[in-house]
């Protein structure tokens, strides 16, 4: 291997050669994204009329293909809510708006959740965006770190200073609030003969619904797990979440919650991670 | 670089991981795409750890982008290193392409495609500063693959088989060689003999190529999708690209082969009859290069 040779920026913006590749390469991707085919042949393509057209499909059709595919994997809940069709359709549409950063299609879908809440042919379902943010947030789940929980942690819990002590959740563990019902929505589109009697209800009432998405830990279901949170326990995940000491959030949490069940429940569904002490 | 003489092997592709597991079937490895497995924690991390018990892996990456003129994605690179050090893997692949570039409205696009570079002395440039980057954070040589392109560039200083030589000469990378992706560009060029172009392509490589370039061949099927032929691993390795396979063999000798297939993904059970077919056709030129060999060396009376 050669040690003396350029970094490509250096030579990208260095040399008038560098410059071109440079062009040659932001104009392509510019056409491949473009929201609208381009007829005029971008900087320097040996491609002119029908070929260029042809090729240039090629390129949009694959990129759009590759996105259809991840983003139907990342989000079935908001597949299900808008049919084969109009997701395929928001998809093509989200992938030139917001092309992707990273050459990892698993994180083809990160922003589509705020994109939804630009696209004004969806506005008359304002929870779309909300369902797609539990849906992300499963699927982030998924491929989390499980808990590393052991019994250290749950010694130093049972000795510790609460004021001083610090409970860290799983690295798969997410909160999603919503004013609308995402967590009736997720679970009814996910069960095989779901109530949509009682899905629509939720819908007309506006219920809001905090969701919890974890995955369980490895001797359990593998898939990750979405519940409701009530109140009482949204202010205590609330709290650690934002690293708040164990004091203070059972104060926030106020006298209903029942921290013994609980953590009881924690330990076993590997929301905890660690249990931290700080001076 | 580790190659193994006829050594041939399949694209591991997930609706196949429990039956290979089950059967395991004789291979000389397996590849699988390395961007599916960065995430060290999911589910498809566990399986490969599983199938590396096993089998040799290679890993072919889609998305370094290292023909990119805005240079490496960092975070890219360093989870790819991650990947190589659980896996240590036989071979560490992708391709000359670029994929990302800075957009309009900010920041570096990466378009998830593997698109065309120009073959000029600045792009050899670029690539090879981008390849030295990755072979020192790997600590190992990687290949190279030609890519079948359905644009490209008209500016040139080299022509593409050139381009590889003079490559891996700078780089000190190898070449992964995909035979279907030069049917399909020949095919797209409308040339009116494109095995003929092909083997042309091989013999210009053979001519320029520093020894060892070379480190694996690809074979794959095509599609006919409107007026493009289009590289997209869909179907059987073509009649032409199995006579130009044999000819790249009668050229290179025995190399690493892989029967790659990604879309419409058949049973288990016909990529491995496509992989025997390599595997035969390897041997019986490989059988008859060494018998040639004995023979000119007979000829010449320097032989056993």
């Amino acid at each position: 291997m050669n040690d003396s040779l350029p970094t490509s920026s250096t030579i990208a913006t260095g040399t008038e050669s560098g410059a071109a590749e440079s062009l040659r390469q932001r104009e392509l991707i510019a056409a491949i994204f473009s929201p609208n085919p381009v007829e005029v042949p971008s900087y320097g393509m040996a491609q002119t009329g029908c070929r260029w057209r042809a090729g240039l499909a090629a390129y949009r059709g694959n990129g759009i293909g590759h996105a259809r595919s991840a983003l139907r994997e990342q989000f079935p809940t908001l597949l299900a809510m808008l049919g084969d069709d109009a997701f395929d359709t928001l998809c093509a549409y989200y992938w030139r708006s917001c092309p992707p950063r990273k050459g990892d299609l698993a994180w083809a879908g990160v922003e589509l959740p705020d994109f939804i809440d630009t696209v004004p042919e969806l506005q008359d379902w304002p929870w779309l965006s909300d369902c797609a943010r539990l849906d992300w947030a499963v699927w982030q789940a998924a491929g989390a770190a499980r808990s590393r929980l052991n019994e250290e942690d749950l010694r130093r819990l049972a000795t510790g200073d609460p004021q001083s002590l610090y409970l860290q959740l799983a690295e798969g563990v997410r909160r999603i609030a919503s004013y609308w019902p995402i967590v009736t929505l997720y679970q009814a589109h996910s069960d095989p003969n779901p109530d949509w009697n009682a899905v629509t209800r939720s819908l007309e009432y506006r219920q809001a619904e905090t969701a919890l998405a974890w995955r369980p830990p490895e001797n359990s279901a593998s898939a990750p797990t979405v519940m409701a949170l009530d109140e009482v326990t949204d202010r205590w995940v609330t709290a650690l979440i934002n690293a708040t000491n164990i004091e203070t959030a059972l104060e926030l949490a106020g006298n209903a919650f029942d921290f013994a069940a609980w953590l009881e429940l924690a330990v076993r569904q590997g929301w905890l991670n660690a249990v931290i002490a700080k001076e | 670089m580790p190659t193994t003489a006829l050594s041939c092997g399949i694209g591991l592709r997930q609706p196949h991981y429990r039956e290979i597991m089950t059967i395991q079937p004789a291979l000389g490895f397996v590849e699988v795409h390395s961007e599916n497995f960065f995430n060290p924690h999911d589910a498809a991390a566990q399986v490969l750890v599983q199938v590396r018990a096993v089998y040799p892996v290679s890993l072919h990456g889609v998305g370094l982008a290292l023909g990119s003129a805005c240079g490496l994605d960092d975070e890219h690179l360093y989870r790819l290193a991650g990947l190589v050090e659980r896996i240590d893997p036989v071979r560490v692949s992708d391709h000359a392409c670029f994929a990302r570039a800075p957009w309009a409205q900010g920041g570096i696009v990466h378009a998830n495609d593997l698109l065309p570079i120009a073959f000029t002395e600045s792009a050899m440039q670029i690539a090879c500063a981008n390849i030295q980057r990755v072979q020192d954070r790997l600590k190992r040589p990687i290949l190279i693959e030609n890519l079948s392109s359905y644009l490209d560039f008209a500016d040139r200083d080299y022509s593409e088989p050139q381009f590889f030589a003079e490559l891996g000469r700078r780089s000190g990378c190898g070449l992964l060689l995909d035979i279907n992706n030069l049917m399909v560009n020949a095919l797209n060029a409308s040339d009116p003999d494109p095995l003929l172009s092909v083997c042309n392509w091989i013999d210009e490589l053979d001519r320029l190529a520093p020894p060892g370039l070379i480190g694996e061949i690809h074979l794959a099927g095509f599609s006919v999708q409107q007026e493009l032929i289009i590289d997209d691993h869909s179907s059987p390795v073509s009649e032409p690209v199995w006579h130009a396979y044999a000819y790249a063999l009668e050229q290179f000798g025995a190399l690493p082969t892989l029967i790659e297939w990604d879309d419409r993904l058949p049973a288990l059970s016909v990529l491995l009859d496509e992989r025997g077919k390599a595997m035969t056709l390897a041997e019986r030129i490989s059988l008859r290069m060494s018998a040639s060999v004995k023979h000119s060396a007979r000829l010449y009376g320097s032989g056993p």
